[in-house]
């Protein structure tokens, strides 16, 4: 297949998803779509690094990349996220099922970007950990370590016992 | 792993901003972005102020596509690679430029038959069968055009204009003045089913992209390789250049050249305009939305300059269609 077609395949395969891994860094409009043709730009200028069999979790390292260095470089918007950082929400306790998304989403708000990350790949764009060990660019047990602890600081954040919410084998 | 089966995973799951959100990467705007990434790759190479800029669309005005189109075409829009420095190869730009006029030199005796479609908003479709011949004349020598157009499909005018070229027939609008000039003029008007034949004072050009204009724009090497297609089946090359009109005015054509021959195989001119605060019919436009008011289409091809081709550049007359003394386009010297 020739690197264009090969390229095209890719894009009809991956656009959604990076569009979904936009919004879901609360990016819309101009910006999201910024963050998406970058990551497809670097991926042409670098298709012949890209893995043949799955090449989504390796782009969405490079969008991960874009994406902190937007942030990093918008020293103005960085300021504001973290003034608005909110607070942890108030303990919930209970049933996590029966928690507003919004405090929930709050609550993923209020942890380092690294625990919110984690938690996002595999809550929202749906990554495996050891997809997520490529996006991160650690091995598949640090993924899974990673993705532990920082469930582990969201729960706590919202006040529920880790211990309790694991279901029952079937 | 258990824990993206636990119920927290699950409700942070749910909790996913915009669930409903599908994008489509067959939409309009991610065909655009698609474009714009595979070209990407020679404008970095041609364009390195321009690799840090974003993509975020400027805003932008548009005038008439036929108005603009002749005036666009005949300017140096932006050029971003001149000649190659001491010991360093040439560029996208000089390589494709040296290519593509010594293809159209090659071609010069021939035919060139283009078939033109025009939209802009709010009107008619508009079509067009052009024949050019020499291709590419040279001053002074005897040159034919033939424009056979068509609205909506329907047979509108059928003229062919017969010249001597000048430096003044590689635009597409004829100034008033510059000296006398003359063409003999055949015009077939299906609406009332007439014809005309004279000398007249005003010549017909090829319109639109004309094979002239385009030779224009590639030696003034005002364009940007955009990079390869495949087109018709064949590799192309995408050459694009724009020009602004004021602040908010943008006319973009990009051509398509056999990447084998270097001779055109398709242009498209389009004139847009986008602005943070655009109404149309007074409903304001999403910020990041264009507004494309004219869209003109040519496909090229090149024909031997055999007899039976050359016959083509005479209009037919229907038959029941009567002569007139008068045409209501040409301002005749004396009828012929």
């Amino acid at each position: 297949m020739d690197p264009e077609a090969r390229f095209r395949a890719v894009f009809d395969r991956a656009y959604a998803p990076l569009c979904r891994y936009a919004r879901h860094r609360g990016l819309s409009g101009a910006d999201a779509e910024d963050l998406v043709a970058q990551t497809l730009e670097i991926a042409w200028r670098r298709l012949d690094d890209m893995p043949e069999a799955e090449p989504l979790p390796w782009l969405y390292a490079i969008a991960r990349n874009v994406w902190r260095n937007q942030v990093r470089q918008d020293r103005r918007r960085s300021a504001i996220l973290a003034r608005y950082r909110p607070s942890p929400p108030a303990a919930a306790g209970g049933d996590p099922a029966r928690l507003e998304p919004g405090v929930l989403r709050a609550a993923l708000a209020s942890l380092s970007d690294a625990d919110q990350e984690v938690l996002r790949l595999v809550a929202w764009d749906g990554l495996t950990p050891a997809e997520v060990a490529v996006v991160l660019g650690c091995n598949p047990v640090a993924a899974r370590s990673r993705l532990h602890r920082a469930r582990g600081r969201l729960a706590a954040v919202l006040g529920l016992d880790a211990g309790v919410q694991r279901r029952a084998p079937a | 792993m258990s824990q993206l089966d636990d119920d927290l995973l699950a409700a942070l799951r749910a909790a996913r901003p915009d669930p409903g959100y599908q994008p489509s990467a067959t939409s309009p705007e991610a065909r655009a972005m698609l474009a714009r990434v595979l070209r990407s790759r020679e404008d970095r190479a041609v364009r390195p102020r321009l690799a840090g800029l974003r993509w975020r669309p400027r805003p932008l005005l548009l005038a008439g596509l036929s108005a603009v189109a002749g005036a666009a075409v005949a300017a140096v829009l932006v050029t971003f690679v001149t000649a190659p420095g001491p010991g360093s190869s040439p560029s996208p730009v000089a390589k494709v430029r040296a290519g593509v006029l010594d293809a159209f030199e090659r071609a010069s005796g021939d035919i060139v038959y283009a078939t033109r479609t025009v939209k802009e908003l709010g009107s008619p479709t508009e079509s067009q069968q052009i024949w050019t011949y020499p291709a590419w004349p040279a001053s002074g020598q005897r040159a034919r055009v033939r424009v056979f157009g068509h609205q909506n499909g329907v047979p509108v005018e059928d003229t062919e204009s017969i010249y001597v070229a000048g430096p003044w027939s590689n635009r597409l609008t004829l100034p008033t003045t510059g000296g006398p000039r003359v063409a003999e003029i055949i015009d077939v008007e299906y609406a009332t089913r007439t014809w005309w034949r004279a000398l007249s004072t005003s010549v017909l050009l090829a319109p639109g992209l004309s094979p002239a204009v385009i030779r224009e724009q590639i030696a003034s090497g005002g364009f940007t390789v955009a990079g390869t297609v495949r087109l018709q089946g064949r590799p192309a090359v995408e050459l694009t250049w724009s020009r602004r009109f004021g602040p908010r005015i943008v006319m973009t054509t990009r051509l398509w050249v056999d990447a084998r021959t270097y001779l055109p195989l398709q242009s498209v001119t389009t004139q847009w305009i986008g602005h943070p605060n655009l109404q149309v019919n007074g409903q304001r436009m999403p910020r990041d939305r264009r507004l494309v008011l004219g869209t003109d289409t040519t496909q090229y091809h090149i024909l031997p300059a055999t007899p039976a081709n050359l016959a083509l550049l005479t209009p037919p007359i229907p038959a029941g269609f009567t002569r007139t003394a008068h045409s209501p386009h040409f301002p005749a010297i004396h009828p012929r």
